[in-house]
């Protein structure tokens, strides 16, 4: 009897993350004489459990926050407390979740049309998501709804999320070929509005991927509520959109070109974005009206990696431009990164300092050199952005520049960073992060960052500005 | 007691995906072959590229005597960058997609790039957070103890 229960538990196993981040940061603080510029302290404390035990799996975290309340919505995190739990069950061909706060809403055959994966919770949606593959086909279903609700937001007029359903159906008739059909709705409780309002997706997928030739093909039509479309006469009426993407990629050895296209109409909504072909990843119409296509080029040439796009998005007047090189060399002990772009901007939703920006030209550089020693690597990056605003009828230019230092060895690394914006305000870090042993990591932030959008995977977010000190523990297990 | 520390290994999830030209591999049918190494990372994320520099290095030094998996994070939109740059850098093993993240999740990961040493016999034996030059030497460092005990 022991032995059969040293073996049961000796089958159980799990891995994790715990985190915990300090920051000692400047913020502003309304007080009875005005307003002060104080230092408060921020903590985030995140316990991530995964267990495993044969065909289940759970996914459990514990998160805590305790910060000022002026900065609350500024770092877009106001929960308290969070103890989300997910079961999952899988056995040879099926598996089935169970969860209670659902982060990823929409599955990977919707791409980015019925998808954002930073979805901003309004409420703790608890259902469960279901895959089965017979034979060549499988077949996928998700279903979630609210149990508790609670107060989540940036903007405390937003509206919320409600019941949602996904289902949808792939075939793999043979290897390099898939296609994918899928229906969707969700429900969006309106501010002030009496009744849930729904929208409602279908659409397809073709991916087909051969030697030196890939298509990628997806289609989407919505019907329904959708806030962001505007209306001739009420906000929220019945209205019906489609999204198209394709994706041709033609590739002979090292030679690869390719090239996307997109139309969108009357297809945005609060949960999701479709993919933007440009970095700016923003819309040119509240009502994602769009069209664009993007052309890319990658080759070696010599001792470099050239990667060439262009890529333009335009509805009615409104347009984003962009032509954009970078070039990739190791050379010896020496790695060399070059980057140069020009942008355009016309009508985009851009703001500088809240104020809405009519048109940018942008030209940036960036170079980055890293040499490695035995023991280490020393990295050096310069970047220069010369800008020019056109805001209210009057043009801006400036030009910011950004230098960073790194310092890597095997313990860990050393970065410094300066850069100047356009209103000659400086703006430093230092970071240390160490590397111990059994996955302990260990970083230490002082500086002054400024406020900016950040780009990454075709989504772009602002993160906020912040000045002060942080510390940070992750421990992965 | 002793005979529960004996049983208590980190298992691995085994595990099927899809290679970039649609092929689908078992992670269990290339673990009999020898240990793999398993890394998740993303053509958007600031340095996992490099890492995959390392794996290739680490590859052309180890050849047959060992896998290397690298399991994309990318969506259907970002990855048609993954071939064109698999094939620009050289990177000569298996690369794959992690749709939804559904591999990554079992494992526990959240960071990328993160890298696992993965056998047959005794299961998950390193793994590695995040991204430094100098991982390599780290890497084989293991690799030569998991090859001598064979």
């Amino acid at each position: 009897m022991k032995l059969i229960f040293l073996f049961v538990i000796g089958q159980f196993n799990f891995s994790g993350n715990l985190f915990y981040d300090f920051w000692k940061l400047k913020y502003e603080k309304f007080t009875p004489s005005g307003i002060k510029k104080v230092y408060g302290e921020r903590y985030f404390a995140n316990i991530s459990l995964f267990p495993k035990f044969y065909f289940l799996e759970g996914d459990f975290e514990i998160r805590y926050i305790n910060s000022p309340k002026e900065i609350e919505f500024i770092y877009g995190e106001n929960i308290e407390k969070i103890f989300r739990k997910n079961i999952k069950i899988s056995k040879e061909n099926f598996e089935i979740e169970f969860f209670d706060i659902y982060k990823s809403f929409g599955k990977g055959i919707l791409a980015g049309f019925v998808r954002d994966e930073n979805i901003l919770l309004e409420r703790f949606l608890r259902g469960f998501s279901s895959n089965l593959k017979i034979g060549i086909i499988d077949f996928g279903f998700t279903y979630g709804r609210p149990y508790e609700y609670l107060y989540y937001s940036r903007n405390s007029f937003k509206d919320t999320l409600d019941e949602f359903k996904i289902t949808e159906v792939k075939i793999n008739p043979l290897p390099g070929i898939e296609f994918g059909l899928y229906h969707s709705f969700y429900d969006q409780n309106i501010f002030f509005e009496p009744d849930k309002k729904r929208a409602e997706f279908l659409g397809y997928v073709i991916d087909l991927k051969s030697g030196i030739l890939t298509i990628y093909e997806e289609y989407s039509r919505r019907k329904g509520i959708d806030k962001e479309i505007p209306s001739d006469t009420l906000p929220y009426s019945f209205s019906k959109g489609f999204a198209n993407y394709t994706q041709i990629i033609f590739s002979i050895k090292e030679f690869t070109i390719s090239g996307e296209y997109e139309k969108y109409k009357k297809y945005s909504t609060p949960y999701s974005y479709p993919p933007c072909i440009h970095p700016y990843g923003i819309s040119l119409s509240n009502g994602r009206d769009e069209e664009g296509y993007a052309l890319n080029f990658l080759f070696p040439l010599y001792f470099f990696d050239f990667d060439l796009n262009f890529s333009k998005s335009f509805y009615k007047d409104k347009k984003i431009e962009e032509e954009k090189l970078n070039l990739r060399a190791p050379i010896f002990s020496f790695l060399f990164n070059f980057t140069f772009d020009n942008s355009y901007l016309k009508g985009a939703e851009i703001k500088e300092e809240f104020k809405p920006v009519e048109k940018r030209k942008e030209r940036s550089f960036k170079g980055k050199i890293d040499y490695s020693f035995e023991l280490m690597t020393l990295s050096f990056g310069i970047e220069a952005r010369k800008r020019e605003d056109l805001i209210y009828d009057t043009l801006y230019k400036y030009t910011e520049p950004y230098y960073e230092f790194e310092i890597f060895h095997k313990s860990g690394s050393l970065s410094i960073s300066y850069s100047k914006d356009k209103k000659k305000r400086d703006y430093y870090s230092f970071e240390k992060i160490l590397q111990l042993p059994k996955n302990i990591e260990l970083s230490f932030f002082y500086g002054k960052q400024r406020g900016e959008l950040k780009c990454s995977g075709g989504i772009c977010r602002y993160e906020p500005p912040f000045e002060g000190f942080k510390a940070k523990i992750i421990y992965s297990f | 007691m002793k005979i529960a520390l004996i049983f208590f290994i980190i298992q691995y999830t085994n595990f099927k995906f899809k290679d970039i030209k649609g092929k689908e591999i078992e992670i269990d049918t290339l673990l009999e072959k020898g240990p793999v190494i398993l890394d998740f990372w993303a053509t958007w994320c600031n340095y996992c590229d490099e890492v995959l520099d390392i794996l290739k290095e680490i590859k052309e030094e180890y050849k047959e005597k060992i896998n290397i998996v690298a399991l994309s994070w990318d969506t259907p939109k970002t990855s048609s960058k993954i071939e064109p740059l698999s094939r620009s850098r050289g990177w000569e093993f298996l690369i794959g997609i992690d749709e939804g993240k559904k591999i990554g999740k079992s494992y526990g990961v959240i960071f990328l790039p993160t890298l696992f040493i993965i056998t047959k016999e005794k299961g998950i034996v390193y793994k590695k957070v995040g991204y430094n030059p100098k991982e390599k030497e780290e890497i084989k460092k293991v690799l030569e103890e998991i090859l001598k005990e064979k």
